[in-house]
Parts: structure tokens; C-alpha cells; sequence
């Protein structure tokens, strides 16, 4: 337990910032070109990469034709103990899974119904997702001595992260005793909610009915 | 694709093992046998019916299965080591010994696939099949045991060996007229009241097994005897198709009383399927796979094994199995690559448009660059696979 002047002398300040620490000295590093068209083209000739050092590419940011935002978001959010390889390996397998249901009933579906049928796993995933971007969040806010859960305004990339979040928290407490899989649980849910049905939409809805009981609390916002 | 014919044959025989650069002028052809023309690089299809009838959905690798149900069909792509295979059977004949053929390779390079692909094609020609499902489950997936009574020491697996005899039906379904005109050679004395008489048709050797497990496993050596006896007399062809067929001379899970793990020439099953690879009896084939799941330890990471045939059967196994024909499996051409890249875009399996570019109205989503479906896509499957037929099926599986 450090006393505020032992913590003066360290010169370690609370940082408002969300972060600034780096692995990566700023002034001799950059960042790598992901995209492959970008790689092609020459660099300028005096263009400041040329001089000096490339940060090493992140495993998630390899340019392969299936890179997407939303499904290497999942990935992460659904990593546990930093074992990423298990996480790539249930998302990759539940977006098989849809991919596998939705051909099933595309085969079988009349013409008409077929144009309705979307195979792209990718694309039911996102939607899935998209529908369950909440519009607010709830955050405690403590006056005089009792915390009200308040209604705030939400960004979109943190609306993704709680949606993914839901629906990993979800997934996780039914695949908990083993029976059914992560995977299979994820590509219901995944496929329940591009419907907008299913544990996290509803949810969502929960979260959102929440929100709308605590409107008054909304003073509270500083 | 290299031919074998009775010249190789013979020299392999002398040899001991044959290189497959040992060529021929041309094979013979024996005449009642194998019509249908096996050429490397088209794709192959079989029947659903038939694919039912031979249990390919236990038999296949997992993934094949799946696609089976959900593509509604089985096609898988006809490559060298089939053709090798199709034309070594075309040379089986009942003066010769019986023709051993071992398939090695890397992980997923196509050995299982290839195994499955020569029990349909023996079926096509109405050959007799004894395939199993995998050797390891006769070692390692022994859930009860009995001590035999017909020789001391032994150890039969009740539950395995009526699954074997199962199978054995329902695979010979198209011969089993031709199996029911053929006659036992002697008396069979199962148990004190059960037996079998002389001159009896010998597919009640295999109802006798189903019904009584306890019977199961001497039942299965009985029928293994008949096949190979009548074989020799030319009234069939039999394809004996064992996968991981290197567990039959490595680790047993099995214990015995005495808390220690019995060898695997303790088990009634293992030496069964052993006499059936032995080659004292002629007019059959038998089809092995060296795989690598017998001696690779997953949580072993400094150890890689090999997957050659010597190293996988073991000194004991490897003599035993010699002279023996590898036939070695490897990683995709670029040209099988397309075939099979062709094929999934023509089942509209491959589904995937870029998904950075979602912002973007549909109609130029359809545009060849952003799909899988594009060129950047077709050759991107293939370098991130690097070629390795496992890996390009599971990357097309889920794009």
C-alpha cells in the first residue's frame, strides 16, 4: 500500500485517458498496411516508412477474403483465459451451422421463398448482432448514499460489445453443464436473432423496458 | 496415374516392399471383374441408397457425413491413390496371394476418403467387403470383456464383435444371395447347445453371432475362415478394408486380471482381422491405412511422429504386413483444388461476400471481387489451406 507521497515520488498519476501505455515506441514504429491493394502500390519515396519500423500485424487483422469487423469483434468478446484459437474455432463452427441450417431449408424452399433464404453465415450473423444493439445503457449513479441505475446514451461500438456481450453471457450459462455445445447454442441464438427472436433479443427488450421504467432517474445524468 | 499390373505385382512380391515409381507396359485385365473406369481428377459420386446400405455415415470422416446430409448428395473427388487402388484390384486373382495395399500420407491428405471410395467401387463389382470402421476401436473402445473358451488367454469384446457382424450384413447386402449358396466346411460347436451344422449356408454363422454376443467373436473367425476359403475357391472376391489398421499391432486399453494391459495378439478380434491380412489365402484384397492417431500423443508437443508405414505398424506389424504395396496420399494440385472449389460454387455451398463491404447495395456485393465466389477467394482457399484437402474443405465449410 502505497502512501500519495510514495506514489508522488513513482510519478504514477490516474489517468484519464482511456490508454497510453505501449509496447511500441511511438517514434520509431507504425502501423502495418493491412489491405493487399494498399501493399501493392510503392510507397512515396519520402515517406516516413521507409525509414523506419512495421508493428507486427494483429492475428485478426490478416488480410483473408472472410475478414470482418463484427465476426472478429465476436471472437474476441467470446475469448476466455486468452485462448483465442478455441474462440475462432466455436465462431467459425456456429457460423458453419447456419450456413448448414440455411441451406437445408433453402434446398427445400419453393422459388419465391429461396430469394428470402440468406446462406451468407456472415451476413446472418451481423444482422443477428444488429438487432441486438440496445439503444441506451443503464449506468450507476450514486447520490447520497443510493446508486440509481440510470439511463445514458450509448455509442455504437459499445452498443456491438453489449449486444455480443449478452449473447456470449447467454451462451455461455446454457453450454455451462456440457450437453450442448458453445457452438450450437451460438447459431441458434445468432439465427433466432437476425428473426428478432431469442434469449438476447429478448434481452434487449428487457434492458430496454429497464431504461424506460428508470426514465425519471434520467437527471441524474451529470 | 501409374498402372500396376501382375509384373509389379510379382516383383513387389520378391522385393518386399515396391516404390510406386516401378512401372509396367500394361496391366491385365481379368475378365469378370471391374468395368467401371476410375480416372483421377473427376468427381466421383455415390448413390445415397447405396451409400446407406454401406454405412458410409459412420465410415466417412465427419465432415463427409455432414455433407451428406446437408448437400443431399456424396461427391468426393477421384484422385491418384483411387486409381491406384481401382487398378490394383483389377489384378486380384485367385492364383495369387492376396494383394496388400496400405495407404500412408500426412493428416488429411484423403486416406480414409480413398478407403471408402475403393468400398464402394468394390461394391460396384460385387466383391465381398469386411471393413472396419477404424482398428483402434477393437484396441482402445473396449468397454466389456470376456474371457474366451475357445483358447485360454484370449479376450473377447462381445460388444464390438456384433457390431462388426452387423456391419458385415448390412455392407453385403448386394452379395448376400451369393453368400447364402456358399456352404460351411465343417460343424461348428459354439457352445454346448449352440452350433452350426456342415453344409449349411455360412451367413448363419453371422445370424448366430447377432443374436448371441457371447458367440459374437468366435463367430467372427469362423466367417473371416469361410470367406477366405471360399475366396480361394473362386467363388468370390473379397476387399478387406481396415482403417488405422496400425492399431492392430499397437497400444491396447484392454486389462486384464491381473491390472495389467494386455498386448493386442491377446484379443480375439485383433488376431482375426490379423489372419484375414495374412496372405495365405488368394483372390482378395486387402486395403489398410497407416494413420497417425495410434502413436501421436496431442498433448505430447515436443514429439512429431512420422507416418510412414514403418514407423506407424512397428517392427512386428510391418513384418508381418510385407510385402505390401504403399500407395502414398498427398496434398491437393492446383487443378483438384479447382475442381472442388467449381463444385462447391456450382451447389452454391460457398456463400460468403466480403464483409467490410456490407455498407454497399446488393447488386455490387453480387460482383464477382467481393465473394468467395471471385478470384482473390478461389486462390486465397488454396494458400490458406496450403493445398491440404482437410483444411480447404473446413475453410469452405464455414465461408
Amino acid at each position: 500500500m502505497t502512501t500519495k507521497l510514495a506514489r508522488i515520488a513513482q510519478k504514477r498519476w490516474i489517468s484519464s485517458t482511456t490508454s497510453t501505455s505501449n509496447m511500441y515506441d511511438p517514434r520509431v514504429f507504425r502501423e502495418p498496411i493491412t489491405d493487399v491493394q494498399e501493399l501493392r502500390k510503392p510507397l512515396d519515396v519520402d515517406d516516413e516508412r521507409n525509414f523506419l519500423f512495421v508493428k507486427a500485424m494483429k492475428s485478426d487483422a490478416t488480410p483473408v477474403f472472410y475478414r470482418d469487423h463484427v465476426i472478429d469483434k465476436l471472437i474476441r468478446v467470446c475469448t476466455k483465459d486468452g485462448e483465442k484459437e478455441t474462440s475462432r474455432r466455436n465462431v467459425h463452427s456456429a457460423l458453419e451451422i447456419i450456413k448448414r441450417r440455411q441451406y437445408k431449408a433453402w434446398v427445400k424452399a419453393s422459388d419465391e421463398e429461396k430469394k428470402n433464404i440468406e446462406l451468407d453465415p456472415f451476413v446472418v450473423a451481423k444482422k443477428g448482432i444488429k438487432n441486438c444493439h440496445p439503444l441506451m445503457k443503464l449506468q450507476g449513479v450514486t447520490r447520497g448514499g443510493t446508486t440509481y441505475q440510470v439511463p445514458f446514451p450509448i455509442e455504437e461500438p459499445e452498443a456491438e460489445f453489449r449486444a455480443m456481450k449478452m449473447m456470449r453471457d447467454i451462451c455461455r450459462v446454457r453450454s455451462k453443464h456440457g450437453v450442448t455445445h458453445f457452438k450450437d447454442i451460438l447459431a441458434t441464438e445468432l439465427l433466432a436473432a437476425s428473426q428478432n427472436e431469442g434469449s438476447t433479443i429478448s434481452a434487449k427488450q428487457e434492458l430496454h423496458k429497464t431504461c424506460e421504467a428508470n426514465r425519471a432517474y434520467a437527471h441524474y445524468r451529470a | 496415374m501409374k498402372p500396376f499390373g501382375r509384373l509389379a505385382y510379382t516383383t513387389a512380391r520378391r522385393i518386399g516392399t515396391c516404390k510406386r515409381n516401378v512401372t509396367t507396359s500394361r496391366h491385365f485385365s481379368v475378365e469378370s471383374n471391374v468395368q467401371t473406369n476410375i480416372e483421377s481428377g473427376t468427381l466421383y459420386e455415390m448413390d445415397l441408397t447405396v451409400a446407406k446400405q454401406l454405412n458410409m455415415k459412420t465410415h466417412l470422416p465427419s465432415q463427409l457425413a455432414k455433407q451428406m446430409d446437408t448437400l443431399g448428395e456424396i461427391v468426393t473427388l477421384v484422385r491418384e491413390p483411387t486409381a491406384e487402388v481401382a487398378s490394383c484390384m483389377r489384378v486380384v486373382d485367385k492364383h495369387l496371394p492376396n494383394l496388400r495395399l496400405v495407404l500412408w500420407g500426412a493428416f488429411g491428405t484423403g486416406k480414409t476418403v480413398t478407403l471408402n471410395q475403393a468400398v464402394h467401387h468394390a461394391y460396384k463389382n460385387n466383391w465381398a467387403i469386411v471393413n472396419l470402421r477404424s482398428a483402434m476401436e477393437l484396441t482402445r473402445r473396449v468397454k466389456e470383456i470376456e474371457m474366451s473358451s475357445f483358447v485360454a488367454g484370449r479376450i473377447n469384446d462381445p460388444s464390438n464383435a456384433v457390431a462388426i457382424l452387423q456391419n458385415f450384413k448390412q455392407q453385403n447386402q448386394h452379395v448376400w444371395k451369393t453368400l447364402t449358396d456358399l456352404l460351411t466346411e465343417k460343424d461348428y460347436e459354439w457352445s454346448k447347445s449352440e452350433r452350426t451344422l456342415k453344409e449349411k449356408p455360412i451367413t448363419e454363422i453371422v445370424e448366430m453371432g447377432i443374436s448371441a454376443p457371447f458367440l459374437a467373436s468366435d463367430c467372427v473367425g469362423a466367417i473371416f475362415r469361410e470367406l477366405r476359403r471360399h475366396a480361394k475357391n473362386d467363388k468370390l472376391k473379397v476387399l478387406v478394408a481396415i482403417d488405422d489398421a496400425n492399431s492392430l499391432w499397437g497400444k491396447t486399453l484392454v486389462k486384464r486380471a491381473d491390472r495389467t494391459y494386455a498386448p493386442p495378439s491377446d484379443l480375439t478380434l485383433v488376431v482375426h482381422f490379423r489372419r484375414m491380412i495374412a496372405n495365405d489365402w488368394t483372390n482378395g484384397c486387402v486395403l489398410m491405412v497407416a494413420d497417425k492417431k495410434e502413436v501421436a500423443d496431442a498433448r505430447d508437443e515436443l514429439e512429431v511422429s512420422r507416418h510412414t508405414p514403418l514407423e506407424l505398424f512397428g517392427e512386428e506389424g510391418f513384418e508381418f504386413i510385407e510385402p505390401f504395396v504403399p500407395i502414398e496420399t498427398s496434398n491437393y494440385t492446383e487443378s483438384e483444388a479447382d475442381t472442388i472449389y467449381n463444385y462447391y460454387v456450382s451447389k452454391n455451398w460457398l456463400a460468403s461476400k466480403s464483409g467490410k463491404h456490407s455498407f454497399l447495395p446488393q447488386y455490387i456485393l453480387n460482383l464477382p471481387i467481393f465473394l468467395a465466389r471471385s478470384e482473390e477467394g478461389r486462390k486465397q482457399l488454396m494458400y490458406l489451406s496450403a493445398f491440404n484437402p482437410y483444411y480447404y474443405e473446413r475453410l469452405c465449410a464455414f465461408n
